[in-house]
Formats: structure tokens, C-alpha cells, sequence
């Protein structure tokens, strides 16, 4: 398992009004705790989905038909068109993510509980709570990170207004009304939310690598 | 339902589990060798498809068993995207035919979307393996370290084994600046000869340590890395190799050591003889001794316990006929000791009881002590003056010096005898109008019934400076109060003397009447004939003039005078601070009346007693405001 390497990122309360006596953070403070934060749940996702397959069936969402529910999220495909993409896009594009994956997961983490085979699903349903929370807790921090980079000028106010029906993607929706998540393979499911975790933490390193000049990317 | 899916997924784990674990990533160039072999001849297949930075990708193809189509050309790569956009197979964008290679450059390459390979010989024969499918991300291996070297640290103690600091570099190919990748790094080590491998866990740092390496033996030590959170690792790095002989240095520094250590032996022995040759004076140093008690003239053995009987004789006076003054020879050896005086004073001798004040046993007088010279001729007061044992040196004529001298020096009886011998004057006993002057002087007398706080109730010209006892007054009143219970006869005698005695009650004194003290020039007030001290306001006229008529009769010129002032209101005796209550319009200041108004009581009062009484009506600033006129 590779859970204990990763690192464990420790909440601090970002303050919003600036209190006396607390510490606000720098862009920098903030890329590096969310990056970390995605990295984490990275991690916990890739093992999940690694143990799904180890225990049960190789999904065959690579050669079927089916696809993820955030098919429609257009996301750049490499380095060069991530960095391409603009601070604005990028930063659009992970907040859009992150917003199509808390629901989903929470219904995964819910009927994971209610198996009855307590044995392979009391370790996964919990780890499936984490996910979702640290789902919730990322999108939370991208989001501050976004108000900081509009109040340093690098963001223009667009980014600002977050509504659920732009960012959660149509199929999600049909997905949800469906009740779909439901009956969908959590491996599948996993496999989904592997990648989507992994395209946010390297979209996240993108930013900050585009954002903060000192960095020298 | 979710719920029978997953368990009839169980199911067939249970049944299926040991073919599971091998196609956890489901490429078919992954799968045993072997196990293919066996079976069918093989036919064209994907053997690897790797990604070193995540930007590009090659796959390698073999021709299998068919080796008619092993020549370059006769099979041909087609892959597919399987992104929104296209659906078709697309052939190879670069082959290196060399290398039955295919590379996919950076336009060609997108992470994160599902590529599948395909082999299409000439002869329109498709090999294709569902399980050649990938995704970008997941194929990625990334080259070995660089600049793999090596540091000694810590020895051990024993100086045969030591740890390494191995640090590396990230390989260049992989964008770890700007974040595109991330890996994590694994050492493996062995001795030069051995065939196991030590593993070290698996960290994201550029550097680690090798703990417990042996002296003289050779290490050799490679690494190699991953992405984080993938499984897939790159190459191992170029193989370096460790060995640290032995170090003979140690071996100078243990005489340096046997000297030291027998150096410092010695040092404390020699401490420890002159601690124990020099034990009485050390021991005097730091712990002085505490002193007992020691009373003079008490051998200190009567102190300890059980001894209370001749204690007390002692104490009483017995024996040696009371504490002598000189000590016996007891602590001659120490001048530091002090000793606690004794009094023992025979109370008969002492004149008064409550007369006694504290004041003279605060002078530090005692009775044996002070003697009358001279002067106590002169101090013996006429009993047809006072009628009593009084203190009061009433009929003494103003000397100025002397009075100075002696109202000013109560505690100094025993220096000046003449001075305080006022009394050498003749007495003259039958004026009326006394001398507003009162002076204290003389023996010792007079000093036990001084307070020792009196109001100046004069100042000669010459300068000198006269006490009015007033807190004696009272007792003297109290005591003349008693007196006319008893003796009705002497009444008008007391009266007289209650008012002569009341006489002598001044308050400020300026004898050259300049400055301020004009305005204030205090009279003093007589009281009328009445033994009872009315209550009311005493002014206190600034004029002199004004009084002047009254007191032509004196012998005394001074401009406090006016026994007789038709002007004056009074009759309470004045306080010795008296609080100032209002100015009237012709600037003389109105006095509170004293506190002790009613009819004193009778006691015997201590005459220090009574001061405590007299702040009574202190002025404070709001009053002070209603002075002004």
C-alpha cells in the first residue's frame, strides 16, 4: 500500500477577513497545499481503483463503450496544451472537475456501506468517504486560491461565479437523474475518478508553474 | 443492483483469483512470456509500449513466430484514439524500423485518452489483442537518476562501520521542474559479491542515507524511480561503488584520553586533601554558625530546657542583686554577640504610672540614669502656685536662650545642665497675668511628662522656641475636674489655675510680626472664668493692636497677648492643630473648636494618647475653597 508515503496535509483555516493574528497565506502557500492535497487524493484513488482490479475483473472501459460522466469536460491532453490554455481556462477546467466528482462519490461511499460483504467493503466505503471529503475540502481550497489569484490581477473576474449547472456536465446530470451512479461498476467508477485526480494534479502543477514567476518553469 | 454485482464479482474472484493479479494493468505484453508460448504459435504482437516523460511514447513490436513477416515493412501500426473527436485507425506517424519501433511525438501523443495498437501485416491480417489498450499515463517509466554519488557520515564508536549520504539527480527527460511529473526514487545495494539486493524504501527525496555499512567491504549501489502513485518503474541507474577503508586515526587519540582521564584524577584528589586539611575554616565559610540566644548576664546553660526555676531567679533580680551592668565573662571571645538588655527597673522609683510616658523611655532615659543636677534646686514649683505635684514650671520669666535651649532638646538633659536651669530665676508668685510662655525645662521631671510631640507655643525674638503642653492641659483639667468634686474650697482657686493654665495655650508666634504671620498673628485666648470649655469658633485677631490695650498691664510686650480681649469669643482651650474653618471678613480665620468638646472624660489619659484625636479636621482642598474671602 502506498498510503504512508504520501504526505499528510494538515488543515489550517485560510482567514477571509483578515484577522489579527492570523497567518494569511501566499499564492504560493496556497498552490503548494492544494497541489499537495490533490497529489493525496491521487494517491488514495490510484489505490482504490488498483485494488478493485486486483480483487475483481479488469474493467473494459478501455475497449468498450462506455465512458466516464465528465466525458464532456473538455480538458488539454498534454503539457504543451495545458500551458497553452491560459490561466483563466485551466483554473475553470479544475473547478469544473472537481464539482462533477463529490456527488458521485458520495453515492459510491454510500453503497459501499450498505454491502453486506463487510470485509472488502469496510476499508473501500471508508477510504470512498475520504475521497469525497477531500474532493469537497479541494475544491474549497481551488476555489480561495482562484479569489487570491483575481485579487492579485492574475485572474480576471470570470472565473469568479461558479454555478452548479456550467460546471457539473449535462451527462452527469442525466446520470443523476438516472440514479446511475447507482448501478454504475465502482471499478469503472474508480477508474473514472483515478484519471479525473490525476488530470487536476497535473493541471494544478501547470498553473502554478505558469502563475508564479519565481518558479522559473 | 450494485449490491449483486459486486458479489457475484466476488464470486468469480473466489474462482478465477489466481489469473486476477497478473492483468492489473491489462496489456497483453504484461502477461507472462511463458504462459503464451506454450499455447498457439505466436503471432504478431505489441511487446512494450513506454512513455518517458509523459510527452511521447514508442512501442515495439514483434513478429513472433511468423518470421516471414520479420522483414521491415511487411507489418504495419495502426493505432486508435479513442477520443470524441475520431474513431479511425491511423497508422504509425514514425517508425524506426530498426527497432520494430513506432514512435508517437508530442502532437501525437495525449495523455489521459485511451490509445489501442493494432499490427496489420501486407496481406490485410489484423493482430489485435483487447489488451492492447493503454492510456499515456499509465505507461510511464522514467529514466534512472543522474549524478549518482556517494558521502560518509557518521562513524560508529567502534570505528567498523559507518553510513553513506547517497544523493542524485532527477533524470533530465522527465519535466520534474515544472511539475509534470513526480516521481519517487528506490535504492537497491549489495555487497560486491553477494547476489540479494537490500531494497530501501521508497521516498520522493533526491537524496537517502545507507545505514550500517561494514569497513573494507565493497558496496555497490544503483537506483531507479517512478511517477508517484504508479507502479511502474524506470531503469536502474549506472552502478556505483562504496568502500571505506580503515581509519588509523582513532588509534592516537586513546593515550590522549588515559592522560586526560589520569589528569583529572589527580586534580580531584588534590582538591579533595585541601578540602579535608582546611575542613574547619571551609566549614566556617559556608556555614557560619547561627546565633543563639544570649542574654547578658545570663549564663546561656539557664536557657536550655528544664532550667526555668533559676531562670526566673535571675531574671528577678536575685542572686547578684539584679542584672548587674557588667556581663559576666561569657562571651568575651565574641565581639559580635549582642546582647538583649534586661530592664529592671524598680517601679517604685518611677514617678508616675500613667505619668510615665512612653516618650521617656523612647529617649532612652532610664532613672538611675539621669541625675538633677543643678538645676533641680531650681526646679522645685511652689506649691502655692500649682497646689501640685506639677510639672509645670509656670512662674519661670521668659529666658530666651534657655527656654530655646530647652524646649528644643527634650532628650538631652543629661548635657546641659545650666541651660535647662531656668528655674534659677526667682520665682515670683504672685503675678496674675502669667507669661504667656511656657517653657519645659529643666529635670527630668518636666521631660516625664513632656509628650514627646508639643506645640510650639513661643518663639523668642532672640529666636527661641516655646512648648505649650496642651495635651497635659487635659489631664490637668481631668484631674482639676476631679479636684472640685472633692476639694469645693479650692474651687476658685482651681478655676484660677484652670484658667492660668489655660493660658498657656498658644498657637503660631511670629515675635518680629513681618511676612505672614501678621496676618495671622494668633493671640492667645483666654478662656472666661468658667470651667466648662464652651464650644464655639476662637478667631484669631491679626491685629496686635487691637489687643494691645488689654495687655498694657503686662509686663510682657508681646503682641500675643490679650488675656482679657473683649473681642474673644472662647472659651474651649485650642487644640493643638486646630482646623481652620472660615476667614471673616476682617481676615481672621475661625477655628473649629477642638474635638474634645464635652466634658473630658476623667480618665487618665495618656497624653499620647490624644493626638491621635487632633487631625481631625485637616483642611482639605474643598474646604479650602471656602476660605477664601
Amino acid at each position: 500500500m502506498y498510503l504512508e508515503l504520501y504526505i499528510r496535509v494538515g488543515t489550517a483555516p485560510i482567514c477571509a477577513y483578515g484577522h489579527a493574528g492570523c497567518h494569511i497565506p501566499s499564492l504560493a502557500d496556497l498552490f503548494d497545499r492544494v497541489i499537495q492535497q490533490s497529489s493525496r487524493m491521487h494517491g488514495i484513488s490510484s489505490d482504490m481503483h488498483s485494488e478493485y482490479e486486483q480483487y475483481l475483473f479488469p474493467s473494459k472501459n478501455l475497449t468498450g463503450k462506455w465512458k466516464c460522466h465528465t466525458y464532456d469536460i473538455v480538458t488539454p491532453d498534454g503539457k504543451e496544451n495545458a500551458q497553452m490554455l491560459g490561466h483563466e481556462q485551466l483554473t475553470k477546467v479544475i473547478l469544473r472537475l472537481l464539482e462533477a466528482w463529490w456527488d458521485p462519490l458520495s453515492q459510491l461511499h454510500q453503497s459501499m456501506s450498505q454491502d453486506q460483504n463487510q470485509d472488502l467493503n469496510h476499508y473501500s466505503s471508508n477510504k470512498a468517504l475520504e475521497m469525497s471529503d477531500m474532493v469537497q475540502e479541494l475544491r474549497a481550497g481551488v476555489v480561495k486560491m482562484a479569489e487570491k489569484m483575481k485579487s492579485l490581477g492574475v485572474l480576471s473576474n470570470s472565473v469568479g461565479s461558479i454555478h452548479p449547472e456550467t460546471l457539473v456536465p449535462s451527462s452527469a446530470f442525466s446520470f443523476y437523474k438516472r440514479g446511475e451512479f447507482n448501478l454504475m461498476d465502482p471499478n469503472d467508477l474508480l477508474y473514472c475518478f483515478r484519471r479525473d485526480s490525476n488530470k487536476v494534479k497535473n493541471y494544478l502543477r501547470i498553473l502554478q508553474c505558469t502563475t508564479l514567476s519565481e518558479l522559473n518553469c | 443492483m450494485a449490491v449483486s454485482l459486486s458479489s457475484s464479482k466476488l464470486l468469480l474472484f473466489l474462482l478465477i483469483s489466481p489469473l486476477g493479479w497478473l492483468s492489473s494493468t491489462g496489456f497483453a505484453f504484461l502477461l507472462d512470456q511463458d504462459h503464451k508460448t506454450s499455447s498457439a504459435p505466436l503471432e504478431p504482437h505489441f511487446t512494450d509500449c513506454i512513455s518517458r516523460d509523459q510527452e511521447t511514447f514508442r512501442c515495439w513490436w514483434s513478429p513472433g513466430s511468423l518470421h516471414n513477416l520479420s522483414a521491415p515493412g511487411a507489418l504495419k501500426v495502426f493505432y486508435l484514439k479513442k477520443d470524441s473527436f475520431s474513431s479511425d485507425w491511423k497508422e504509425c506517424p514514425e517508425y524506426i524500423h530498426s527497432n520494430r519501433e513506432c514512435f508517437f511525438d508530442v502532437n501525437h501523443t495525449s495523455v489521459w485518452i485511451p490509445y489501442c495498437m493494432q499490427l496489420r501485416s501486407i496481406n490485410n491480417m489484423t493482430y489485435f489483442n483487447d489488451n492492447d489498450c493503454f492510456t499515456v499515463e499509465n505507461i510511464v517509466r522514467p529514466d534512472p537518476p543522474i549524478s549518482l554519488n556517494w558521502t560518509e557520515q557518521n562513524v560508529s564508536p567502534s570505528g567498523l562501520s559507518y553510513d553513506v549520504m547517497v544523493n542524485w539527480e532527477p533524470p533530465p527527460s522527465a519535466d520534474v521542474g515544472a511539475g509534470w511529473m513526480r516521481l519517487e526514487y528506490q535504492i537497491h545495494y549489495r555487497e560486491r559479491n553477494s547476489t540479494n539486493w537490500v531494497v530501501l524504501e521508497i521516498q520522493r527525496h533526491t537524496q537517502q542515507t545507507i545505514y550500517g555499512l561494514q569497513k573494507g567491504k565493497e558496496y555497490e549501489v544503483h537506483i531507479r524511480s517512478r511517477m508517484q502513485a504508479f507502479f511502474k518503474f524506470g531503469e536502474f541507474s549506472e552502478s556505483i561503488f562504496i568502500q571505506v577503508t580503515e581509519i588509523p586515526i582513532k588509534e592516537s587519540s586513546s593515550p590522549l584520553t588515559l592522560v586526560f582521564v589520569f589528569g583529572i584524577a589527580g586534580i580531584l584528589i588534590l582538591i579533595m586533601l585541601i578540602v579535608v586539611s582546611q575542613q574547619h575554616r571551609l566549614i566556617m565559610a559556608l556555614l557560619p554558625p547561627v546565633p543563639a540566644p544570649k542574654i547578658k548576664g545570663i549564663d546561656p546553660e539557664l536557657l536550655k530546657k528544664g532550667k526555668m526555676d533559676e531562670l526566673n531567679f535571675m531574671l528577678s533580680g536575685g542572686g547578684m542583686g539584679g542584672l548587674p551592668t557588667y556581663a559576666p565573662d561569657f562571651y568575651q571571645d565574641e565581639p559580635w554577640v549582642e546582647f538583649i538588655e534586661v530592664d529592671t527597673k524598680d517601679p517604685d522609683t518611677g514617678e508616675k504610672d500613667n505619668q510615665g510616658s512612653d516618650t521617656q523611655r523612647l529617649l532612652g532615659l532610664s532613672q538611675p540614669v539621669i541625675t538633677n543636677r543643678g538645676c533641680s534646686n531650681s526646679l522645685s514649683f511652689p506649691s502655692e502656685v500649682s497646689g501640685r505635684p506639677s510639672s509645670y514650671n509656670q512662674n519661670l520669666p521668659d529666658q530666651d536662650t534657655l527656654m530655646l535651649m530647652a524646649t528644643l532638646l527634650p532628650g538631652q538633659t543629661e548635657d546641659g545642665g545650666d541651660s535647662f536651669c531656668v528655674g534659677e530665676r526667682a520665682v515670683e508668685p504672685e503675678r496674675e497675668e502669667r507669661p504667656l510662655i511656657i517653657t519645659q525645662t529643666g529635670g527630668p521631671q518636666t521631660w516625664v511628662n513632656t509628650d514627646f510631640y508639643a506645640q510650639v507655643s513661643n518663639v523668642m525674638p532672640s529666636g527661641g522656641v516655646v512648648l505649650s503642653p496642651d495635651q497635659q492641659l487635659r489631664i490637668q483639667e481631668c484631674s482639676s475636674a476631679t479636684d472640685e468634686e472633692t476639694t469645693k474650697k479650692g474651687k476658685e482657686e482651681t478655676d484660677e489655675q484652670k484658667q492660668k493654665e489655660l493660658q498657656f495655650q498658644l498657637v503660631v508666634v511670629d515675635p518680629d510680626g513681618s511676612g505672614y504671620a501678621t496676618e495671622i498673628n494668633v493671640q492667645h485666648i483666654t478662656p472666661l472664668p468658667s470651667p466648662v470649655p464652651r464650644e464655639g469658633y476662637q478667631s484669631i485677631l491679626p491685629e496686635p493692636t487691637e489687643t494691645k490695650p488689654a495687655a498694657t498691664g503686662e509686663e510682657n510686650q508681646s503682641p500675643y497677648v490679650s488675656p482679657d480681649s473683649p473681642q474673644s469669643q472662647f472659651f474651649a482651650p485650642v487644640a493643638d492643630y486646630t482646623v481652620v474653618q472660615e476667614v471673616n471678613s476682617q481676615h481672621s480665620l475661625l477655628l473649629n473648636p477642638p474635638p474634645l468638646e464635652s466634658p473630658l472624660p476623667c480618665l487618665p489619659q495618656h497624653p499620647l494618647k490624644s493626638l491621635p484625636a487632633m487631625p481631625v479636621g485637616y483642611i482639605t482642598p474643598d474646604l479650602l475653597g471656602n476660605l477664601s474671602p
